[in-house]
């Protein structure tokens, strides 16, 4: 029983930063403008909100400026994208690419690092510990002395279901993405809704971000994404933007991975398990594509 | 060829705003060296020293333009007909390993045929791995951006598996392949550089894609079906052949790219064979997919940049890595260098939001 | 009383092409007012005028008697007036209230909407509108009519007292067409007032008090419904002049080439083409016409490749083509100018050069296996553009940049020049000048009598009377006649249009 709560725990941390991307993500697709600039939200977020933590000795800093560092690459896509109609798949591509650039210049240049940012220096995002759950090990392996934001995805989670589904905001985003003529007909501005959508997924990705720097790894990699911003992106085609499959997908990614962490190696090269994540991404678009109509995202 | 030859006002406007835009970027780049502290006169003489100073910097610039023209070629063909291949990385990876497999163990046979064997074993690796992702798309209609990236972290990962595994150098200290036979080895052409005669063969295969692209009903098709498929369609284009076509012809010629480099450069397979260099021809592609003569071009720059880089942080103590960003630079800025223009336009005249979607 | 709507001279013109002429249009109060016209008479122009989607160029528009300017749909809903379009502005994941409530929904506790309060509202509109529906299902779930009584719930939440509907019956079975009029009926009877815009007499004839005809832009006739016969209104609709027919192709003609057995396309419950068989013969001009939106398009789709048919068969002489791909049918002898010569007819940010050859590029003599044959490709090029008179200064230059009528002078150049023995050409004199239709129009002569078998999709008269050997009309997907033009004139043509009178057909 212990073992089994242990991996829940497992699953559920690895879940999170997925969570919180797909999460973002969700904002953009169900405004009809797919993010195809997770990746590179992420990384920046991580890299910033972690020299910032190391930097200053906050990790409330490092978690604010790397949610703007996002917010930044976010309003870049969204000016590109929006104004200069620039077209959001290329964009959105050379924005994950430039970013990966940007972040390897600033580890080498300024801290001659190669690949990885690690700091003693660093101040991580503090866990929650509730003192009762103590007394209960089961309770306390799946509840209990989390890092901050895993909790807070999970909360996310009902306050997106809320506003997707109970607010006229979520009504009119969601309006925007799935006939922009109805939306134009009731009298709200299309642009000014979209807009918003691209700030909102960006601090969402931010989150994310300095999660897996802050949170989850206690470091910078330039791996440190490792392809989750687009299977954030496979997550939210599949589920067309919807919170609850959205949680859904991550945590069957997210117990995934902490399978694949927990074979061993005598029994199967490493390398075979870590496949599982990039597998079912496939084969989750694929079958989205068989049933449903012409998707909005495909690339032509 | 008549018709062709004539250079119309449109071609004259792209080749300037184009221009226009590098020109930018680059000026950008020389402003944040400045900011740093570096005049332009620095920073040049400093990118010189890495690029073209000695034959062993040319050469080395050279063979990361070859590099670069199969890659982005690899993503800019199928981009024509309308299908993103992200793929090239693991495509180039795949491929690479096919030909050192081949290079090791075909052994016994006179090297002209060796080195041919291992080559096409190469570009099937590449062709095959870009066919799955293309497949799908076109069977399915899954969006094959994510599929080719998530093709390349499963080709990194088979690879991974297979060299470190199975096909692991006995004593390496490094995750890599023996070496492959003699008889395939490709000729270096400056020692110790990385630029082999694997040159004469990008060339040949650069000669041959511009040859299907201007002078073959392939090329016009897929030109038709990128600019619009209902036309192509409607006009009797198979659509679906030409897509797949398109995709197999991409991921073969970066399995090229992979073979070149095992058979030429480093003689083995290792781990992270391209260092990456697939996104950048992805980022080649998307302003130059129109003409490989333009790729041509592009790639030579973006070799001079990646390669000059090294010389700014020798002398300059400027990371390498800064090569990336202006790449980066140069492709938002032409990208959207006609957007720049309408789009001052636009935010001068009242927007009619009836249906802009 | 004063008119619930006037519009005085009221005028639009689109770059020459005068849509609206001096319309002085008169709807009364709590009426139901049909707008009758064949596609082009300017009926839906004129509506969006009315809604602030096209701006007038000249003249004015009263509502309840005082001059507004409507300037956007904004105004114009400000002003109780309600469009329900052709084409739904439903977002199909919200419920009905949603729909209805969308950009207005009340709130409570500052953060929420008010989803009770909105269903209330919906409930009674609903009841207003005499039907049931449930208030929890997502609106892409319900059938066609039920959406557009949905759609038109929405102007009724909004507060409309003016309904506009265009084309309202084009989307329904005819089952459910007397649901809708009855809605309409009982609308009125609430003091609503109501205009329909529709090429179907019988419906109009049905459910409207007084019936306008717009014909060619211009309104030729205001009838009150007690007051008039359908014979009247069709000769408004059509025109009663006496066309000269050419005289006819003396050559017998000769082989059948294309024959279409039972063609049948269902989509989205609809059936858009019912059991459709015919035959088009070498040598023979047959004209395809009907008001647009009857199954002409699907008919042209199913025959080129371009959409498969749920059930029927396609031949061409002996060989069933019912599974060719469209690269086969064309080399197998067909040719197809498209109505939308823009974007299925051409490749605008493509070279000129590029798309006059297309369709002929992988034909021998324009290519050697894989290789282009260039000089072929030029000279070709260059014959259709002098022989077409095309004006453009080299054929490089894209596409999109040529003028209007050069593009469709580029694409009707290029179909004609495929030696085809079956061409189908739809509305060729649709956006060109004169000369080039006479042009056009004596090209398509030439080729029957040199034996090519002709479809001609049109819905101009003059045009059909002047070249068709046979005509066929179609009317909601069904072929309901086949006339020979030399037996028949304008209002009879008109009478199977509007769906007033079909052929018996014998087997």
């Amino acid at each position: 029983m212990l073992i089994l709560a242990e991996f829940i725990r497992a699953a559920i941390r690895l879940t999170t930063p997925l969570l919180l991307a797909a999460l973002g993500g969700a904002y953009m697709q169900v405004a009809g403008v797919p993010n195809i600039g997770m990746e590179g939200m992420m990384l920046f977020a991580a890299l910033i909100g972690y020299i910032v933590s190391f930097t200053t000795g906050s990790w409330v800093l490092g978690l604010i400026f790397g949610v703007l560092a996002s917010v930044l690459v976010g309003l870049i896509y969204a000016f590109l994208v929006l104004k200069l109609n620039a077209d959001i798949f290329a964009i959105g591509i050379t924005l994950n690419i430039l970013i990966g650039a940007v972040a390897a210049y600033i580890i080498r240049q300024y801290y001659d690092q190669m690949s990885m940012l690690i700091s003693p220096d660093v101040v991580l995002f503090p866990t929650i510990s509730i003192p009762f759950l103590e007394k209960i090990p089961i309770l306390n392996l799946l509840l209990n002395n989390y890092s901050i934001l895993i909790p807070v995805s999970f909360l996310l989670v009902i306050v997106t279901y809320i506003v997707f589904y109970k607010t006229p905001y979520g009504f009119w985003l969601r309006a925007v993405g799935s006939n922009p003529a109805a939306v134009s007909a009731s009298g709200k501005d299309i642009h000014k809704l979209r807009i918003s959508s691209f700030v909102i997924s960006s601090v969402l990705c931010g989150l994310a971000g300095v999660h897996l720097s802050l949170g989850y790894l206690g470091m910078f990699a330039l791996a440190l994404v490792a392809g989750r911003g687009f299977i954030a992106l496979a997550i939210v085609l599949f589920g067309s933007g919807n919170p609850i499959i959205v949680l859904i997908a991550s945590l069957i990614f997210g117990a995934a991975e902490a399978v694949s962490l927990r074979i061993p190696t005598e029994l199967i090269a490493p390398q075979f398990p870590l496949m599982l994540p990039y597998l079912l991404t496939i084969i989750a678009i694929t079958l989205i594509s068989r049933f449903t109509k012409t998707s909005k995202s495909g690339a032509s | 060829m008549k018709a062709r030859n004539r250079l119309s006002g449109e071609v004259i406007y792209q080749i300037q705003s184009f221009g226009g835009a590098i020109l930018l970027a680059l000026l950008v780049g020389f402003f944040l060296l400045r900011l740093e502290g570096f005049s332009p006169g620095e920073v040049l003489t400093a990118a010189n020293s890495s690029t073209f100073a000695t034959p062993f910097r040319f050469a080395n610039t050279i063979s990361r333009m070859l590099t670069l023209v199969l890659v982005s070629l690899a993503a800019a063909i199928p981009f024509k007909t309308g299908i993103w291949n992200i793929g090239g990385d693991g495509q180039l990876a795949i491929g690479g390993f096919f030909t050192a497999i081949a290079g090791i163990y075909l052994v016994g046979l006179p090297p002209v045929i060796h080195i041919t064997l291992s080559i096409l074993a190469g570009m099937i690796g590449g062709g095959l791995w870009a066919s799955i992702p293309a497949f799908l798309r076109l069977k399915f209609n899954a969006n094959e951006i994510v599929t080719t990236i998530m093709m390349n972290y499963l080709a990194a990962l088979v690879t991974g598996y297979l060299v470190n595994y199975p096909f692991r150098a006995p004593g390496a200290a490094n995750a890599e392949t023996l070496n492959v036979a003699g008889s395939a080895y490709l000729a270096q052409l400056v020692p110790l550089s990385n630029l082999s005669s694997g040159l004469y063969i990008v060339i040949a295969v650069f000669l041959l894609i511009c040859f299907i692209d201007w002078k073959t009903i392939w090329g016009y098709e897929w030109r038709i079906l990128g600019a619009n498929d209902e036309f192509a369609r409607y006009g009797g284009v198979r659509d679906v052949r030409m897509r797949m076509l398109s995709m197999i012809i991409g991921g073969a010629l970066a399995g090229l790219a992979g073979s070149i480099l095992v058979l030429g450069s480093y003689h083995k397979f290792m781990l992270n064979l391209g260092g990456g260099i697939g996104f950048t021809g992805v980022l080649i592609a998307i302003i130059g997919a129109n003409s490989p003569v333009l790729i041509l071009i592009l790639s030579s720059l973006f070799a001079i940049l990646s390669n000059g880089t090294i010389g700014l942080e020798a002398k300059l103590g400027v990371a390498t890595e800064f090569s990336g960003i202006l790449q980066g630079l140069i492709i938002i800025l032409v990208i959207t260098r006609n957007n720049i223009a309408q789009g001052v336009g636009r935010l001068f005249r009242k927007r009619k939001d009836v249906n802009s979607g | 009383m004063t008119n619930a709507i006037e519009t005085i001279q009221l005028t639009k013109n689109f770059n020459d092409v005068l849509a609206c002429n001096s319309i002085d249009l008169q709807v009364q109060r709590g009426e139901i007012h049909a707008l009758l016209g064949e596609n082009g008479a300017g009926k839906t122009t004129l509506m969006k005028m009315l809604f602030g989607e096209v701006q007038p160029t000249s003249g004015s528009i009263k509502i309840n008697g005082e001059e507004i300017a409507i300037t956007s749909p904004a105004i114009a809903l400000g002003l109780s007036i309600g469009f329900i379009h052709q084409h739904f502005t439903l977002v199909d994941e919200f419920t009905i209230g949603q729909n209805f409530a969308l950009g207005i929904e009340p709130i409570k506790n500052r953060i929420f909407t008010d989803q009770s309060l909105i269903n209330e509202k919906s409930k009674k509109v609903l009841d207003q509108l005499d039907i049931e529906l449930p208030l929890d299902v997502p609106v892409g779930n319900f059938s066609v009519e039920e959406r557009q009584i949905i759609e038109i719930g929405k102007a009724l939440y909004r507060g409309a007292d003016i309904l506009i509907l265009d084309e309202p019956t084009s989307v329904l079975t005819p089952q459910k067409i007397e649901k809708l009029l009855m809605i309409l009926r009982k609308l009125k009877s609430e003091g609503k007032t109501i205009i329909i815009i529709t090429h179907k007499l019988e419906e109009a004839l049905s459910v409207a008090d007084q019936i306008s005809v717009l014909r060619k832009g211009e309104l030729v006739g205001t009838l009150s419904r007690g007051d008039t016969s359908r014979d009247e209104i069709i000769k408004l609709m059509v025109g009663a002049e006496v066309v000269e027919t050419t005289k006819k192709n003396q050559n017998p003609v000769g082989k059948t080439f294309l024959r279409l057995e039972g063609i049948t396309v269902t989509a989205e419950g609809r059936d858009l083409l019912k059991n459709v068989s015919l035959e088009i013969a070498r040598g023979e001009i047959f004209s395809l016409t009907g008001v647009g939106g009857n199954g002409q398009a699907e008919l042209v789709e199913v025959i080129t490749g371009l959409r498969k048919p749920t059930s029927g068969e396609v031949w061409f002489d002996d060989k069933n083509v019912t599974n060719w791909d469209i690269r086969k049918r064309r080399l197998g002898g067909i040719a197809y100018v498209p109505e939308d010569r823009l974007q299925r007819g051409s490749a605008t940010t493509m070279p000129v050069l590029d798309n006059i050859v297309m369709g002929h590029h992988y034909r021998g003599g324009f290519r050697q296996g894989a290789v282009i044959n260039h000089n072929k490709w030029d000279s070709f090029s260059r014959d259709i553009i002098s022989k077409f008179d095309v004006v453009c200064s080299s054929l490089e230059i894209m596409a999109g940049s040529l003028s209007g009528g050069n593009l469709q002078k580029l694409v009707i150049g290029r179909e004609l020049s495929m030696n085809a023995t079956l061409l189908i050409v739809a509305y060729p004199s649709q956006g060109i000048d004169i000369r080039t239709t006479n042009y056009v129009q004596s090209e398509l002569i030439r080729h029957r009598d040199a034996g090519c078998a002709i479809l001609l999709v049109s819905g101009d008269m003059d045009e059909i009377f002047k070249l068709s050997d046979r005509i066929g009309v179609m009317y909601s997907g069904e072929l309901v006649a086949i006339c020979n033009p030399e037996e028949i004139d304008r209002f009879g043509l008109g009478q199977y249009m509007v769906g007033s009178r079909r052929q018996e057909v014998e087997s």
